[in-house]
């Protein structure tokens, strides 16, 4: 069957996340959002396991649903689903290797409580799982992944938003260029990674070793409204093994959905407590200094792809699966109504959007845009179209600042509300 | 194409000596006769014995001729590893501590066993004795603090004082009826023995190059067997430095380093001066300090390393605002670790010096009493940290329960390793099967393990399971070595799975790598005995990426980029607190000690109101700062908290 999976998210126990990111609300939003299978994250920190094998109970196909006692939170009819919940979790590794330091994000998935707690307990002798839910090791990635390995064959490691300058595995300030750097002989047992929010599949492919690599997308959410803006859309068997041998092979995975990578945190280059933005491009002109204060600047995601890859922009290699690039709807909704996307209003349309026509991903993928006129406005449907098709403006995020989307010029905007104004 | 083995010797002398500066060769070199090498922190001192210990056999000394004695276990195997990887190969010289020296004489010497007594077991016997008898020698004193003083006096060379003679006597003899030696013992056994003018004879000729580092440290009994061994003008090469004495509370005495010359007939000394670690800066800062000494040998070390930083004295609130401005400086070094701090400090970059992992960092202190609210700090943080010198409970137990299953495996009749086997949480047995088994050993006469036996026809599950698994564990016995036993037996009783792979079993595993090879059958008394003088600085695992905490006396022999030195205070450091006997210039030389650890970075930070053994108290800068000239420091004050939302911006220091 097809499903929606967004594999990779963060608990209330979490630093800087939501305190609504409890096995209740992750349930109710993943309905809402359209998202299938949704990791739990956090699987690491002793307070939330309690939490999960508190609230959760197997459904015997690796994969948990929330015991009916806690499904309180109300969900309109039109999104009512089943949302599966998977364990999952981040550990971030802190060490330094060939004398320098690397700070690797990795992403966990075990198929059950027994496993989780047996890596719980092989990692806690290593580390504070306590002090965070994305617990800090100062442990080799590839040594994590020789324990993930050791606990269950069953259990996987992804390298997180595999480009994101500051924590991950090819990250410009403290990763490695090559997967084989990182994890020398284990490498084999890296089936795929996380291409996050500043990278799309495009871009991934242009590094010619990366062929047998499958790419997932997960949304890396601190917060429920974020849950699946990146996800992954299978076309298999509903349970923890068939997700995990689809990863593997990229059989039974149709493809991602995906940021516009332009959008992302660190899709371009810069320096973000000055302001300044720069392509590659520039950032080699000006000899990856700021122009404004003159220190180094962050070097982003399109700058580093630039640097590894060995193939030219848009080749694509044939046979791989596919992307979808969308804008969060509540984005959307922000930039018709120009309010705020955290503003009463938006949220208020988007609930009333939702509750006509289904869940998110159904109206920004698959909803007839007619419907979407009639049940939003005629600039929400326009908008819809627009970012089905690309036709957007993004000035591309850098150094920890997400990128800015024009959807509309102003002149548009009033063209098609058709509420010429009178100066 | 045969090599003969002379001229295999002649190349490897050739090839030895080239990295070793001057004077480091003058020490590796100097064969003959008695020699005291001089070797502040820092100078390459294990470099030298190593190459010393090569050269020693590439001269055609015996390897068995060579004994090279150490503090810790953690010093004799990077001795022995250095030795090696130098030589090409393992020889068979004996490297090791004190305890392990006397342990192989008395192996050799004891024809009926012996077990050694760590010192919980002492401290149980003793609880045991001070039951029994009705007189308490000090009414006051815990059970540890006497056996403390015997240590002390057994240490000292010195009768017990009046108080304490009748129980230590009661103590002596209930050691010899076990037939068990405490730590002590190991070292005052064997001097016995070779009271004996033969065995003595065999000593001299079975060791006839002697090494010894750390001599400043030594006590007098340990001094005593040295001095046998060694004769008055034997091959004896004592390597130390004065500066770094600091254990007059054990009972050692710095004299027997300055009176080296003197005791050993045609001494030569050799001094190393060439700092390779630290930077000018923190050369400079700790021999400002250390001049003030009067007890020690005049000196300067020369610096090899750039100027470096000026050493960083921090004046901060208190304790709280301490742990946290030594988190904030290592997350500041490390780049972030997280985004949240990443933004948090605007540092995007990392600090501009060199990269660094956690393992870099240290944070020292005077006591153990200021460990809780540093670790607070670093629990608070997510940042991984080790506690060295006072293990976790949780690996403490854990490297106990191996020990358990080893020597209930060595001695099935040892009723005590086996219950406490039999009690472990997974694959133990059931509450019900321990005590019915228990029963029938004290109904019938049987040892604990025939009485298992003979219940296990009625028992089931894991009770039956308990017993195949020891069954098995007592056949390989027969066919592994002791490094594969260990293996088999941390992976089958479940422990790996129970303590997890952070190296709660890593100084057991080196331990045990020592005994590669070895027939556990031949080897499993000797290596129980030795797995329980593992000290509490062998807990130190350098694999493990984590900042280290832990006090000046474990800091000993260890380096790191940067230092953090928590409590430099009136009180602290000098000690004087709950204590009037201080003695200054031991407590400057440990600051030394802690000082020369940092090799880039070194931060003294003081606190100027602490709560310690349960008292808030205002302090005092420890008056040692005013012996740092002003020149090589920068001074930084974090002012009193005045709105806790204010907190975090005011941490970063720069």
């Amino acid at each position: 069957m097809r499903f929606v999976a967004d594999l990779h998210i963060h608990s209330k126990y979490s630093r800087a996340t939501s305190r609504e990111m409890s096995p209740e609300s992750i349930w109710k939003w993943a309905q809402l959002k359209g998202v299938n299978v949704v990791g739990t994250g956090d699987f690491t920190h002793p307070g939330w396991l309690n939490e999960l094998r508190e609230k959760l109970e197997p459904a015997g196909n690796g994969l948990f649903t929330l015991k009916d006692d806690y499904r309180t939170a109300e969900v309109p009819d039109s999104c009512r689903a089943e949302p599966f919940f998977l364990l999952s979790a981040e550990i971030s590794c802190i060490y330094s290797k060939g004398g320098r330091t690397r700070k690797i994000h990795s992403i966990v998935f075990v198929p059950d409580f027994a496993d989780a707690a047996r890596l719980n307990a092989v990692l806690s002798g290593i580390g504070n799982l306590r002090a965070d839910g994305r617990p800090i090791l100062g442990l080799d990635a590839k040594e994590l992944l020789k324990m993930v390995l050791d606990v269950s064959t069953d259990a996987m490691l992804v390298p997180a938003h595999a480009w994101t300058p500051h924590f991950s595995v090819f990250g410009a300030m403290s990763g490695f260029d090559s997967l084989e750097e990182c994890f020398e002989e284990l490498t084999p047992h890296i089936h795929a990674i996380e291409t996050g929010l500043s990278s799309d599949p495009q871009m991934n492919r242009r590094l010619s070793r990366l062929d047998g690599i499958t790419l997932i997308s997960n949304s890396d959410a601190h917060s429920p409204a974020k849950i699946g803006r990146e996800a992954n859309i299978f076309d298999t068997d509903l349970s923890y093994g068939a997700i995990m041998e689809a990863v593997r092979t990229k059989k039974g995975l149709l493809g991602t959905i995906e940021f516009f990578p332009e959008e992302g945190k660190y899709h371009y280059d810069g320096h973000r407590l000055c302001g300044v933005s720069l392509s590659p491009r520039e950032t080699i002109e000006h000899d990856y200094l700021c122009p404004v204060c003159g220190r180094r600047v962050t070097v982003g995601v399109m700058h580093r792809v630039e640097e590894l890859a060995d193939r030219q922009e848009g080749f694509s290699p044939p046979g791989l699966p596919g992307f979808h690039s969308l804008i969060p709807l509540p984005e959307i909704i922000s930039e018709t109504l120009k309010v705020g996307v955290n503003s009463k209003k938006v949220n208020n349309e988007y609930l009333k959007v939702l509750s006509s026509l289904g869940n998110e991903f159904e109206i920004l993928m698959e909803t007839p845009l007619e419907d979407i006129g009639r049940a939003g406005s005629p600039l929400l449907m326009e908008a819809v179209s627009r970012v089905r098709t690309g036709r957007i403006h993004i000035a591309p995020g850098f150094d920890g600042e997400y990128g800015r989307i024009r959807i509309f010029e102003k002149v548009e905007r009033e063209e098609i509300k058709g509420q010429k104004m009178l100066f | 194409m045969a090599v003969s083995a002379s001229s295999e010797r002649t190349a490897l002398r050739l090839n030895l000596l080239q990295t070793l500066n001057e004077s480091q060769r003058r020490a590796a070199t100097a064969l003959e006769g008695p020699v005291l090498v001089v070797a502040g922190p820092g100078t390459g001192k294990t470099l030298t014995i190593v190459h010393r210990i090569a050269y020693l056999i590439s001269r055609g000394v015996r390897p068995e001729g060579i004994l090279a004695v150490t503090f810790t276990n953690r010093a004799a195997r990077e001795m022995r590893e250095r030795a090696e990887a130098l030589l090409g190969s393992p020889r068979g010289m004996f490297i090791g501590t004190f305890h392990s020296l006397g342990i192989r004489i008395l192996a050799g010497e004891l024809s009926g066993g012996f077990t050694v007594y760590d010192r919980q077991e002492q401290v149980r016997l003793i609880r045991a004795l001070l039951k029994k008898s009705a007189s308490r020698p000090c009414a006051k004193a815990s059970v540890t603090v006497i056996a403390e003083k015997i240590s002390r006096a057994k240490n000292l060379f010195a009768e017990p004082d009046e108080k304490m003679r009748g129980l230590y006597e009661e103590y002596q003899s209930a050691l010899r009826k076990d037939s068990a030696l405490d730590f002590d013992d190991l070292i005052l056994r064997p001097i016995e023995l070779l009271g004996n003018t033969d065995t003595l004879k065999r000593y001299r000729e079975m060791f006839s190059h002697i090494i010894v580092d750390e001599y400043q440290d030594i006590s007098p009994a340990q001094y005593r067997l040295l001095r046998l061994l060694a004769g008055r003008s034997g091959n004896i090469c004592a390597v130390g430095d004065p500066d770094q004495a600091i254990y007059a509370f054990r009972g050692a005495d710095v004299e027997h380093f300055l009176g080296f010359e003197r005791d050993f007939e045609g001494a030569e000394t050799v001094v190393l001066t060439r700092n390779y670690r630290s930077t000018e800066t923190v050369l400079k800062a700790s021999g400002a300090l250390i001049r003030n000494n009067t007890r020690r040998i005049p000196g300067e070390l020369r610096p090899s390393r750039e100027r470096g930083r000026p050493v960083t004295v921090v004046s901060v609130p208190d304790e709280r605002a301490e742990g946290e401005v030594i988190v904030g400086e290592i997350e500041k070094r490390i780049g972030g670790t997280s985004h949240q701090r990443l933004f948090r400090t605007g540092e995007m970059d990392g600090h501009g010096g060199e990269p660094c992992g956690f393992s870099d960092f240290a944070v020292i202190f005077r006591t153990n009493a200021q460990v809780k609210a540093m670790e607070e700090a670093f629990a608070a943080s997510g940042i991984p940290y080790q506690v060295v010198g006072r293990p976790q409970r949780l690996k403490r137990s854990a490297a106990a329960d191996a020990i358990s299953c080893l020597s209930a495996i060595a001695d099935p009749a040892d009723g005590e390793a086996l219950r406490r086997v039999a009690s472990m949480e997974q694959r133990g047995l059931s509450s019900e099967a321990i005590s019915e088994a228990s029963a029938r050993a004290e109904n019938e006469g049987l040892s604990l393990y025939e009485a298992m036996k003979a219940c296990a026809h009625r028992w089931t599950g894991g009770d039956r399971k308990f017993l195949v698994m020891m069954e098995r564990f007592l056949e390989l016995k027969n066919r592994l070595s002791i490094d594969a036993l260990l293996d088999v037996v941390l992976e089958e009783s479940g422990l790996r799975m129970v303590y997890g792979d952070g190296g709660s079993f890593t100084p057991l595993e080196n331990l045990a790598s020592a005994y590669r090879g070895l027939p556990a059958s031949e080897a499993l008394a000797g290596f129980i005995n030795d797995s329980k003088i593992l000290s509490p600085a062998d807990a130190y695992d350098p694999r493990v990426h984590a900042v280290t905490l832990m006090t000046m006396h474990t800091a000993k022999g260890l380096e790191f980029k940067v230092v953090f030195i928590a409590g430099v205070e009136d009180g602290l450091i000098p000690y004087t607190l709950n204590k009037d006997d201080a003695d200054i210039e031991e407590e400057r030389r440990l600051f030394y000690v802690g000082m020369t650890r940092a090799k880039d970075e070194l931060f003294l930070i003081h606190a100027r109101r602490r709560f310690l053994y349960g008292r808030r108290l205002p302090r005092q800068p420890s008056p040692f700062l005013d012996e740092v000239p002003e020149g090589l420091i920068k001074r930084v004050t974090v002012p009193d908290r005045i709105r806790r939302e204010k907190r975090d911006d005011q941490m970063g220091l720069f």
